[in-house]
């Protein structure tokens, strides 16, 4: 853990996570205004000392409505996660540890979901399942699982035929016991980095599809959905376009540097030095 | 020999039963959405339907008949080629299609041609540059471009060339779609496509220098610009240019939001509007459609990689 810390992308990743926990995690205290009352006399008021964001066609406080939208960013990313996570880790290994015709129907039933582009099926998904958080968070599970199975297919295959897997089978251990004891310590590296990354895109995918209206709906704060708000202003205020697609692509980016630099860190691959 | 066309014929094979579910996906996709698939179909932003109009469209449409025989009614359709009517336009879902693609495949050209000329000499850079400033200036460009929503990026770029500087067209197909129009979704998709391709380049082209071979021809005393040029680059270009194909389909992804916010008339833009109409025949169609041209462009890409780099270990790849 501490040898990671000093990996400098690493290190930016995780202050700018930490920071946005803090600021979902104390919203109320922190957030200048109500993030959904609206006060029609000053609608899209350019940035101020009162309202350092300004505020948008609504009245409402851009800058209180940035500090709430964390919550659901953050949210929904750890949710989609801990969700694809679950299915994939459990289908993986059944799939890599058994092989045969589970293997095989697991498998194919991956390459189904793989064969259509994740944003046309979570698009798809979350349009005829209805608007709404869950929903949102189910289609993007639909299509975020897939790389998480095979991940741990793939990791599986590669550790099951090692010499402290047979002593586990040798020494009478149980097929779930050698998997979940055994196994599974030893795949959790590359997993740890894809789900990090993983959490940045379904963080995007998230604001993606809200702002086209299938996710979070108003008068709940949220990036997305703030961008689309603003859509119809953009001529007049232009400024209420920049700072929810900043928080997007801020949040985004830190999972990018911290996955980027636990990769680096735990693939001796890329820990050498290039001859020159 | 026999292997690689053992290879070759069971990953032509594997598609089969990937396009079988994803015609269940696609099929499934009426019975997902709240209420009666029939009700479903046939309500519009005017309202919905009565009663009887509700059971006529049933028992036409089959919705009657237990669900496999409707699967299979609606997969022989499928095999003949005939995707259905569009019920917003009455038009064949097939043929709308085919227009919106031709529109999505000139835009994904032209952003192809955006990225490529952006990510393969930044990507040849930031290798040869490793550990320098340069070379975090791009993996930190890179990194930006992945991680920025192409929306945004979309509306920024609007707000600056169409509303401040008034150069460039708000949206719109213009004369057929001309380049006019073409130039700002081109570049927002071409640069998060030269994100991608940027890492991979830089990545692959210091593996690469990290051979043997690379010592070698250093040993030899060879100049540093053929050591890279002729020897590094060769092949470290070998996944860039199967992913090339790949990241058609990263394309089409990116095609979804920014064709429907520039109001290009892609099967991208498609999507997102027949889902708003709910006209269900033309998200089945179009998702159909899109993840055959998906699944050929991974099946070409995987084909090139076996015939463009004989190291390639079979057993690995399914």
């Amino acid at each position: 853990m501490r040898q990671w810390i000093k990996n400098r992308n690493v290190l930016i990743g995780l202050s700018i996570i930490f920071f946005l926990i803090f600021i979902a995690v104390f919203a109320p205290q922190i957030a200048p205004h109500d993030p959904e009352k609206a006060y029609p006399k000053i609608r899209l008021e350019p940035p101020s000392k009162e309202y350092p964001f300004g505020t948008d066609h609504l009245g409402r406080c851009i800058l209180s409505r940035i500090i709430f939208g964390a919550r659901i960013s953050l949210l929904i990313g750890l949710i989609v996660i801990s969700g694809s996570l679950l299915i994939g880790i459990v289908l993986g290994t059944i799939s890599g540890y058994f092989g045969g015709f589970a293997d095989n129907a697991i498998m194919r039933l991956v390459d189904g979901f793989l064969a259509v582009p994740s944003m046309f099926l979570a698009i798809a998904l979350a349009g005829t399942l209805g608007p709404g958080f869950f929903n949102m968070a189910i289609a993007l599970i639909a299509v975020e699982w897939t790389s998480y199975a095979r991940v741990v297919r793939g990791s599986i295959l590669s550790v099951k035929e090692k010499e402290f897997v047979e002593a586990a089978r040798g020494l009478g251990e149980g097929d779930f016991y050698i998997m979940f004891r055994h196994i599974l310590p030893n795949i959790i590296s590359p997993l740890i980095v894809i789900a990090t990354l993983g959490i940045g895109y379904a963080i995007l995918a998230a604001a993606g599809l809200s702002f086209l209206g299938f996710g979070v709906q108003p008068p709940t704060p949220e990036w997305g959905s703030m961008l689309d708000d603003g859509r119809l202003f953009m001529r007049k205020a232009p400024y209420i376009m920049i700072f929810p697609g900043l928080a997007i692509m801020i949040t985004v980016l830190a999972f990018n540097f911290l996955g980027d630099g636990l990769r680096d860190e735990m693939d001796p691959r890329f820990r050498k030095e290039i001859p020159q | 020999m026999t292997r690689t066309a053992a290879y070759l014929a069971k990953r032509v094979l594997l598609i089969i039963p990937a396009l079988f579910f994803v015609s269940i996906i696609s099929f499934s996709l009426v019975f997902l959405a709240p209420g009666d698939p029939a009700e479903v179909l046939l309500s519009s932003p005017q309202g919905s339907p009565s009663p009887e109009m509700i059971e006529a469209y049933r028992v036409r449409m089959g919705f009657d008949q237990p669900v496999y025989v409707q699967y299979l009614l609606w997969l022989n359709n499928l095999l003949h080629g005939d995707l259905g009517y569009s019920y917003m336009s009455e038009q064949p879902v097939a043929d709308t299609i085919m227009k919106c693609f031709q529109a999505t495949l000139k835009l994904s050209i032209v952003s192809m041609i955006i990225s490529i000329v952006v990510s393969i000499p930044l990507g040849i850079l930031a290798a040869v540059k490793n550990n320098t400033a340069i070379d975090d200036f791009c993996r930190f460009g890179a990194l930006i471009g992945v991680s920025i929503p192409n929306f945004w990026q979309a509306f920024l770029l609007i707000i600056l060339f169409s509303i401040y500087l008034d150069w460039l067209p708000v949206a719109g197909y213009g004369d057929g779609g001309d380049l006019e129009h073409m130039i700002l979704p081109a570049i927002v998709l071409g640069t998060s496509s030269a994100a991608v391709t940027t890492r991979l380049m830089r990545s692959s082209l210091l593996e690469a220098l990290n051979q043997d071979y690379i010592i070698t021809a250093r040993a030899k005393g060879l100049p540093e610009r053929v050591v890279i040029g002729k020897h590094a680059l060769r092949n470290a270009l070998i996944p860039v240019v199967t992913m090339l194909a790949l990241s058609l389909g990263f394309l089409l992804n990116g095609a979804v939001v920014v064709e429907w916010i520039f109001g290009w008339p892609g099967i991208g833009g498609l999507v997102v509007d027949s889902i708003y109409k709910r006209d269900y025949t033309m998200i089945q169609g179009s998702i159909l459609f899109i993840a055959m041209i998906f699944v050929i462009l991974n099946l070409i890409v995987d084909i090139s990689y076996t015939f463009l780099d004989p190291r390639i270990r079979y057993e690995t790849m399914d």
